[in-house]
């Protein structure tokens, strides 16, 4: 059985990557060890029939988390210290054996409990889709029925970002870009950018007949967005913040508006009309697109120490 | 889980293992980030069970409702690593420390 061979290996590797990274006490080493995990679950997804996760976790779980983590690492220290030999660090150490022993075996014996096939909700689903316009089921559970779990996610996503902000020592949402553009890294940015907007473009569009969407359409511009601020070729400081914010708050608000304004005229929160279900949920995966994309960049750059290092030491 | 094809049952398994060693690595280790790390083992395993679960129907697609239930739950928990990352960054520069257990409290 060949296909089941691809599936053990994948698993196994994913199983002692994981092993790996946790294991080890260099944190930088663990998070690029963090995204080789990402990748192999993201063919885990593909061999689950989930096209829709693969490409997020190719560049959310993958992408972003590895690089939040690296970048964070190579700031704080790097190696944990060795814990000394203490009994309460010892019984640390069993207490967390025993406790994943008893997930371990619970979560065990709650999984082969359950039945072996079960349909869920696929025909519910079905059912819903037709009034939605949308063809992808997955998109139309993320839209239509589910539609108020997805405004709070990206809702979440927008406190988190200005969760980071407020952490910062620094107020501006002004960002700085490293000053000289690596001619090398530059030249690259330029050549994948246009593919990078074509390629976010088509998967938001896509997401209504198949799979692909707001979420991994925002992945994919965040990504872009990264690559040209590191290259050193776009420079968010020359963005007005206003902008910077409306951009970050274009989801919440446009889903915001829809969800409201569903409430007062048909009387129900985000039960879409008929007729314009097709185009409302195109123009709210517009929206969070790009809010999703600016703020997953945001997260990654607004999580940097601002550049002025010696103003910093001043205010220390 | 009696009839459940092959490839529920290989994945399935990877997620209680992946659950079990994130479990184990938030509570042993002491670096903030590998903490950080270790959730994000532990969550991915909470998908990856979703997701394999999602494959029992008997023929035809999987069932998209857990699907867009991990496509949510990867957002919340990039949020989260981003927020967490944020507090380990702001408690190293204010004190140096990189856990919560020598001197995390005091400057």
């Amino acid at each position: 059985m060949p296909t089941e061979t691809l599936d053990v290996l994948i698993a196994l590797a994913a199983c002692l990557i994981a092993w790996r990274l946790l294991a080890d006490p260099d944190v930088v080493r663990a998070a690029a060890l963090f995204i080789a995990f990402g990748l192999l679950l993201a063919l885990a997804w593909v061999r689950l029939d989930a096209p829709d996760i693969a490409i997020a976790e190719a560049a959310l779980g993958a992408g972003v988390t590895g690089l939040l983590v690296l970048d964070a690492a190579a700031a704080t220290t790097r190696r944990e210290r060795l814990p000394p030999r203490q009994p309460e660090h010892r019984a640390r150490g069993i207490a967390a054996l025993i406790a994943a022993a008893a997930c371990a075996v619970g979560l065990a014996g709650a999984i082969l409990a359950l039945p072996g096939t079960a349909p869920g909700l696929r025909a519910e689903v079905a059912g819903d889709i037709t009034r939605t316009g949308v063809e992808h089921p997955v998109t139309a559970v993320l839209l239509a029925s589910r539609a108020w779990d997805t405004l709070l996610e990206v809702a979440v996503l927008l406190v988190a970002v200005m969760g980071v902000l407020a952490l910062r020592r620094d107020w501006s949402v002004r960002l700085r870009a490293r000053q000289p553009a690596d001619p090398l890294l530059a030249g690259f940015a330029r050549i994948v950018a246009p593919v990078f907007v074509l390629v976010a473009g088509y998967l938001l569009w896509r997401g209504t007949s198949g799979p692909g969407g707001a979420f991994q359409a925002g992945a994919v511009l965040s990504t872009l967005l990264l690559i040209m601020v590191l290259a050193g070729i776009a420079d968010p400081a020359r963005i007005p913040g206003g902008v910077q914010r409306g951009v970050l708050v274009a989801g919440t608000a446009v889903f915001a508006v829809v969800a409201l304004t569903t409430a007062i005229v048909r009387g129900t929160l985000l039960e879409l009309p008929r007729g314009a279900a097709y185009d409302l949920i195109l123009i709210i995966e517009t929206a969070i697109a790009v809010s999703v994309g600016a703020a997953l960049a945001a997260l990654v750059l607004l999580a940097r120490p601002p550049r002025t290092a010696p103003d910093r030491e001043e205010q220390a | 889980m009696s009839g459940a094809p092959a490839g529920v049952l290989i994945y399935a398994a990877a997620s209680v293992v992946l659950v079990t060693l994130g479990v184990r690595a938030l509570i042993a280790r002491r670096h903030l980030l590998a903490q950080v790390l270790a959730v994000n083992v532990l969550g991915a395993g909470v998908f990856l069970l979703l997701v394999a679960l999602a494959r029992r129907a008997p023929d035809g697609p999987p069932d998209p409702v857990p699907h867009t239930l991990v496509l949510t739950g990867l957002v919340v928990a990039v949020s989260l690593t981003a927020l967490a990352v944020a507090l380990v960054r702001r408690l190293h520069a204010e004190t140096g420390a990189d856990t919560l257990e020598d001197g995390g409290g005091a400057p």
